[in-house]
């Protein structure tokens, strides 16, 4: 069972349980499970409170900050247009594989706020197990990366999850020939330039979304 | 898309780490771990969008590949000094 360790005093950081890292609740994203209570999740592992005992849930909530229990009931109203079906619907998962923390912060930032629904993941082997349990849309990852490198993760997904997208971002697929390989070797299905270009990765992940759907 | 002063604010902290990082580095002479560490600011730096770190970062990449630690310590400098500009620049903008 998943849960998210339940602070005594109210505060704002969390344990996941999954993972064990720290999160700030009001830096996280939230899941579109379809429960009654939207919940954050975690920005690193993509698990999210609503996993966990309704206990838990309940307490949690119970000593949250005031600021979370509005900026939660903001997106509640917020989801209430919309439908929450449509939100659960809508929402394509994208899996973000970079052995840098800072790049895998702003992805997450960038593409929660362009309204995909992020995980992250630190390797090849990582996001492979990820893809496996989560079954994201795209898998967004790095080339260069320790254990099991992106294009190595790249063959892989396209032999055990062919219906996956993947894009693959570096600084060195720059010239025609690490392009070239990327398509043909790897069977990535886009490749982007580093540093991140923030409005040609939405345009990119909302294309391939598309043909996705 | 994300508001650019909390890009900056973030970034101006984990920059300044970074180069107190590569100052060790180059310190002990490790021109291999600089390169990747210098390799990491520019894809970092850039995607912040600061485009001078991402150009002088790349130099200084270049520069551990052919072993100019000179050329790298003088760039590291610049981009310490970009590290300052940023700082004061947060710090203002909190006060």
């Amino acid at each position: 069972m998943v849960a998210l360790d339940v602070p005594v005093i109210p505060r704002r950081i969390v344990h996941c349980a999954a993972c064990r890292s720290a999160f700030d609740t009001m830096q996280a994203g939230w899941c579109t499970c379809v429960t009654k209570i939207i919940s954050p999740t975690c920005p690193k592992c993509g698990y999210c409170l609503c996993k966990a005992p309704a206990k838990a849930s309940r307490d949690f909530w119970f000593s949250a900050p005031q600021e979370l229990v509005e900026r939660r009931r903001f997106e509640e109203e917020r989801r209430a247009q919309r439908g929450p079906e449509l939100v659960a619907q809508d929402a394509k998962k994208v899996l973000i594989v970079d052995d840098d923390e800072e790049i895998r912060f702003i992805a997450d930032y960038a593409l929660r706020d362009m309204g995909f629904v992020t995980m992250t993941a630190s390797n090849g082997e990582e996001a492979l197990q990820c893809v496996a349990s989560e079954r994201p849309n795209i898998v967004l990852t790095d080339a260069f990366m320790p254990k099991m490198d992106g294009r190595e993760l790249c063959k892989q997904i396209k032999i055990h999850h062919p219906r996956v997208k993947v894009v693959v971002m570096t600084s060195l697929y720059t010239s025609p020939r690490y392009r070239t390989e990327a398509y043909r070797v790897f069977h990535a299905d886009d490749y982007l330039a580093k540093p991140i270009d923030f409005a040609k990765l939405e345009s990119t992940l909302k294309r391939l979304t598309e043909v996705h759907a | 898309m994300i508001a650019p002063e909390i890009l900056r604010a973030k970034f101006a902290v984990s920059f300044t780490r970074r180069l107190t990082d590569l100052h060790d580095i180059l310190d002990r002479g490790d021109l291999i771990a600089a390169e990747r560490g210098f390799h990491s600011l520019a894809g970092i730096g850039g995607t912040y969008g600061f485009p001078l770190v991402t150009t002088l970062a790349r130099r200084a990449e270049q520069h551990c590949g052919s072993a100019r630690q000179a050329k790298v310590q003088r760039l590291l400098d610049r981009l310490m000094a970009i590290a300052t500009e940023l700082r004061e620049e947060r710090d203002r903008a909190a006060a």
